[in-house]
Formats: structure tokens, C-alpha cells, sequence
């Protein structure tokens, strides 16, 4: 039902017409309507500012004032929801096999000290009882044993094996001396191979050290090298 | 006669001159059309400052950017600003990462940054080594144009940004993007993680 009214003045009375024409005598309000919407709303913006909706209109009052943070929140995509990690080894990579490296060398522990041996025993032997036992064995004809001739010659008089045999086929000598038994003396100069042989030991000596000589000096420019930008040392991890 | 093979002919031309557009516009370069050109800067006034949180500098002026970015888009408009120090902000949240030169916004691209389980550090750090063609030792992977964070590896570089990714820790950019920073970018200037 829908009332038309004519705007009365406040606090008097007022004629209200109805669509079906019917007319009735009205009090006016003292405040209008309006007016007490109004103060209703700035009662409920003092009364809850924090959670009524004021709290709304209050942030919304607020955020004409924005942050450079706001700005560029608001070109974002959005806030991540998946998170697949990106993959960088290939799965074929993992089945490749790995070098290892050789085992280091470790010295080897030292031996725990070892108990003092027992004393000695003396050992002894019945050579009774051995002696008929011992009986040489030859495959070819019976040996006959004689003391050797006296006419021999031999460089070593202390060790003059008294066995030869008498067409045994072979003998068990004391070494060919040089005939008339004088020992051969060093010539005072050495052979060619001798001097050859020292000259090429010198020469591996002297390469060794100046190879050795040449790592040092580098090993000593690395600094400078990496103080000046010329090297760099870095542990690529990523 | 005459009127009907016009009518045919100037189809025919048409039609060849829309295929001709059209595969001029696919065989464009992917990268080239995923820059967005900005209309205008947000530029900080005495009345409304840009205030930020975290920067090096205050703010003088953002890139607009209409709307938010996809991913794999970046913008980059250093005309007319004026030269100064370079830092960069690092917004892993919003997944944004903001270039500035002075207290001007030069650039923003979409970024991929770390898992949950390999989270991206926040702090301030400086640049510690610029690196064109990296190669992960430990990764096994290509990274090019590197900027390296921290010691143990954090560092910014090209990747594939799609939706959903997540790094090992470091910042993933857009390659063209990346090259662009990589020219600017000297090793001690600051960038601030968020």
C-alpha cells in the first residue's frame, strides 16, 4: 500500500492521503527519518568500529591511501598453489654409474709389541742314531771318491772340495780361478757403459729437480694468481 | 561475368593476406610478445607517497601494470629515468619481483621462487658474483645469467616460469628478463627478499 504525504512540519500534524484516497490526520516526527538513519549510522560507526561494518567502511576509507607494496600486490598472478619442484637432472642421469674415486692409502697400523720370545733350546741330535739312516743316492754308476791331485790348482786354498769324481760325467768344483790364482784388478779408468750409466743417473737427478723446482714456483704464484683476478677458486654449487 | 571473378579474385587476396598476417603474428617471437608495454607510472606525490617496506631507496615512481601478470610476462620501461643505484625487491608472496633504479621502478616480472621444503631465504643481500653461462654443478642444469646471493647457492636466475613451479631455493626469471637485469645489475647491489 503505497502512502502519498505531503512533507509536514516538524512537530505539527500533517494530512496523509492513501492510494485508495483515504485520508487520516498524522503527528510528524520531530527528527525525520533521514536524519535518524543518519545518526544511526555514525552511533553504530562509534559504538563498533572494529567488527560491526564500520570496520568496512573504515578500511575502505583507509585504503585510498596505498602502498607501493599495494601497487604491485595487485599486478601479482596470485599466491603459488602447486609447488612441483622444476626438474633438472634428467631421470636417465641417476642410472649412469658413478666413478669412485680409488681407496686412499692408509699406512698400516702399527704391529702391537710383540711378547719376548722364549729362550733358546738347545737342540740336540742323536747322530747315532741318524748315521746309518743317511744313504746318499746316486742313479748312475758307483762313485768312486778319491783325494784330488795335488797338481790342481785352486784360488781358494781354505775350500778345496776334496770329492771329484772319476768318470762320474760331472763335477762338483770350487770355481775356475784365473790361471796363476791372481785376482783381476779394477782398470783405474771405467768403461764407457759405467761412465754412460752415471752420466744418465746424474741427468735423471738434475730433471727431477727442476721439475720439482718448476711445480714449487707455481704452486707458490696461486695466491698472487687469485689476488689478482687472474684465477679463480670458486666451489660452483647452485 | 566479369563482376563475379572480381568478387572471386578479391576473396581469394583476402584470404591469402589474412593467412599472411596470421602466420606473421605466430612466427613472432614468444619472448617479444610477452612484454607489456606500461601506459604510465604510478608516480609518488608529497601528498601520497609510495611508502615500502624494506627499500633501499623511497620509492619515487611504480610501473603501471594494468592488471595482474601471467606467468612468464615482465615489463621493462627505463625511459626517462633518471640513472642512480640499482636494487631489486623480491616479493615471494605475490610472486613479483621489482627493479629499480634510484627510487624508479624500471622493471617487474613474474618469478618462481623456492618449495616449501627448499624455501627461498628472505633478508637483504648483495650480489656476490655475476655468472652469463652457469652451469649447476649440483643441479646438473643450465643457468644462465646468474646473480649469485648467498655462499651456499641462492642465486637469480633464467627459467622456465610456468604456473605451479617451485626452485631449489634460488629465483627463477624470464630469460629475456633476466638477460636485461644481468646487463644492469654489478655485483654489491642490494636485493631485498620479501
Amino acid at each position: 500500500m503505497r502512502v502519498g504525504y505531503a512533507r509536514p512540519p516538524k512537530g505539527g500534524h500533517s494530512l496523509v492521503v492513501d492510494s485508495r484516497g483515504r485520508a487520516r490526520l498524522a503527528r510528524a516526527a520531530i527528527v525525520s527519518p533521514k536524519a535518524m538513519g543518519f545518526a544511526a549510522a555514525c552511533a553504530l560507526l562509534a559504538i563498533a568500529p572494529e567488527t560491526g561494518p564500520g570496520a568496512r567502511l573504515l578500511a575502505s576509507g583507509q585504503s585510498a591511501v596505498k602502498s607501493a607494496a599495494d601497487y604491485i600486490r595487485a599486478r601479482s598472478p596470485g599466491v603459488r598453489q602447486r609447488a612441483d619442484l622444476v626438474k633438472v637432472k634428467h631421470p636417465r642421469a641417476a642410472v649412469r654409474p658413478v666413478a669412485r674415486a680409488a681407496p686412499r692409502y692408509r699406512r698400516p697400523a702399527p704391529r702391537a709389541l710383540l711378547a719376548p720370545p722364549p729362550p733358546a733350546v738347545p737342540l740336540t741330535f742323536d747322530t747315532a742314531a741318524l748315521a746309518p739312516v743317511y744313504q746318499p743316492v746316486f742313479a748312475g754308476p758307483p762313485l768312486l771318491f778319491a783325494e784330488t791331485p795335488g797338481g790342481v790348482p785352486c784360488c781358494f786354498e781354505t775350500f778345496n772340495p776334496p770329492l771329484t769324481t772319476v768318470g762320474g760325467g760331472f763335477t762338483i768344483g770350487g770355481g775356475g780361478g784365473g790361471p796363476g790364482g791372481t785376482v783381476p784388478t779394477p782398470p783405474a779408468v771405467p768403461e764407457p757403459s759405467t761412465w754412460m750409466l752415471m752420466i744418465l743417473g746424474f741427468g735423471a737427478i738434475g730433471v727431477a729437480w727442476r721439475r720439482r723446482r718448476a711445480l714449487l714456483r707455481a704452486v707458490q704464484a696461486l695466491p698472487r694468481l687469485v689476488h689478482r683476478r687472474m684465477l679463480l677458486l670458486t666451489d660452483a654449487r647452485d | 561475368m566479369r563482376v563475379t571473378s572480381l568478387a572471386r579474385w578479391t576473396s581469394r587476396g583476402a584470404a591469402a593476406a589474412l593467412i599472411f598476417v596470421g602466420v606473421a603474428v605466430l612466427d613472432a617471437d614468444p619472448a617479444a610478445t610477452r612484454f607489456i608495454a606500461p601506459a604510465t607510472r604510478i608516480v609518488a606525490t608529497p601528498g601520497q607517497p609510495l611508502p615500502l617496506e624494506g627499500a633501499a631507496l623511497p620509492v619515487a615512481s611504480l610501473l603501471a601494470v594494468s592488471g595482474p601478470m601471467r606467468y612468464g610476462e615482465f615489463v621493462w620501461d627505463d625511459s626517462g629515468v633518471a640513472g642512480g643505484p640499482l636494487w631489486v625487491r623480491i616479493d615471494r608472496e605475490a610472486q613479483l619481483i621489482s627493479v629499480f633504479r634510484g627510487g624508479d621502478e624500471i622493471g617487474t616480472a613474474v618469478i618462481l621462487y623456492g618449495a616449501p621444503d627448499k624455501p627461498t631465504p628472505a633478508g637483504r643481500y648483495p650480489i656476490l658474483a655475476k655468472r652469463r653461462d652457469h652451469r649447476s654443478s649440483l643441479y646438473d642444469a643450465e643457468m644462465p645469467f646468474t646473480l649469485r646471493l648467498t655462499g651456499d647457492g641462492v642465486s637469480i636466475h633464467a627459467s622456465d616460469v610456468r604456473e605451479g613451479r617451485a626452485t631449489h631455493g634460488c629465483i627463477g626469471l624470464p630469460e629475456p628478463f633476466a638477460r636485461k637485469l644481468f646487463d644492469q645489475a654489478k655485483v654489491g647491489d642490494p636485493v631485498v627478499i620479501v
